[in-house]
C-alpha cells in the first residue's frame, strides 16, 4: 500500500513529517477512509479526536516539535476499527507534565476507545487502540 | 489544509461574545489565547464562547479555557460556554470541565445567567 492510499478493506496508511500543520491533513485523510468504509458520524467524530490528540501528543511529546515522522495506521475489521499512532522520538514518560494547558488528551482518548496499549520502543512510542463501531444506516 | 477555524466577536450587554468556527486543533489554538490574553488584559472578564459551528476541538484548547476561567474568576469574571453539539459536549464531561464550566443550549440563556 502506497502512503495515503485507500484500498476498501486494506485499511490506510500515513506518514506525515511531525508538524501542528499536519494535523489538518492527518484528520481530512482519516476522515475520508472512515466515511468510506460506513462508519457512523458519531463514531467518525470520535476517531477523529483521538488521532488528533495522538499526533499532537508525537508532536509535543515524541518529538518535542523537532522533525520526525508521524506513522499512522488504520483498518475496520468488521465491527471495530484498530489504529496504530507510532513515533519514532524521545519515548512516552508518563511522569513527564505537559505544559500548562495540556494534560488532558490521554484521558480523552481512554474515554473514547474500547482499548488503548502504549508500547515504549527502543526509538519512540506505539500507540495501539481498539475501538469498537457503527455502522452509517442507509 | 485549511480547519476554517475563525472567531467571531460581537459585545452584548458588556459579555464578550466569541463564537469559534471550524476545527480548534493544537495548530490553531494558539490564537485562541492570544485573543483571550489581549481582551483580559483590556479588563473583559465575562465572556461567552458559542460553540454552534464549532466542529472539533483539541484538548490543548480545552486547557486554555480552563486556564483562562482561572483567571477571570479572580476578576469576579466568568465564561460561560454555549450550543455545543453532542460530541464536544462528550468530551468536556468526559475530562470532568462541564462541572466547572457553565454549559448553555443557547447564546441567549447564557446572557441572561450574567
Amino acid at each position: 500500500m502506497k502512503e495515503g492510499e485507500i484500498l476498501q478493506g486494506e485499511g490506510i496508511k500515513i506518514i506525515v513529517p511531525s508538524s501542528l500543520e499536519n494535523l489538518s491533513l492527518i484528520r481530512a485523510l482519516v476522515k475520508t477512509y472512515l466515511i468510506t468504509e460506513s462508519v457512523s458520524k458519531k463514531d467518525i467524530l470520535r476517531l477523529l479526536t483521538v488521532i488528533d490528540e495522538l499526533a499532537t501528543n508525537a508532536i509535543e511529546h515524541g518529538y518535542n516539535y523537532h522533525c520526525g515522522d508521524i506513522s499512522i495506521f488504520m483498518i475496520k475489521e468488521g465491527h471495530f476499527v484498530k489504529i496504530t499512532v507510532e513515533d519514532f522520538g524521545a519515548g512516552f514518560n508518563k511522569l513527564k507534565k505537559s505544559k500548562s494547558e495540556g494534560g488532558m488528551g490521554l484521558n480523552i482518548v481512554r474515554g473514547l476507545v474500547d482499548n488503548l496499549e502504549i508500547k515504549p520502543k527502543k526509538i519512540g512510542t506505539k500507540f495501539e487502540i481498539l475501538k469498537e463501531i457503527e455502522e452509517e444506516t442507509k | 489544509m485549511n480547519s476554517n477555524f475563525e472567531l467571531i466577536e460581537k459585545d452584548i450587554n458588556g459579555i464578550k461574545i466569541i463564537k469559534i468556527t471550524g476545527e480548534l486543533d493544537a495548530m490553531v489554538a494558539p490564537k485562541l489565547k492570544e485573543r483571550l490574553v489581549k481582551l483580559v488584559e483590556n479588563e473583559t472578564y465575562n465572556f461567552i464562547i458559542n460553540c454552534e459551528e464549532l466542529s472539533h476541538i483539541n484538548s490543548l484548547a480545552m486547557g486554555i479555557l480552563r486556564g483562562k476561567l482561572r483567571e477571570v474568576k479572580k476578576h469576579d469574571g466568568d465564561i460561560k460556554l454555549s450550543n455545543l453539539n453532542d460530541h464536544i459536549k462528550t468530551i468536556f464531561e468526559m475530562v470532568g470541565l462541564d462541572e466547572i464550566f457553565e454549559i448553555y443550549a443557547t447564546e441567549e440563556e447564557a446572557i441572561a445567567k450574567f
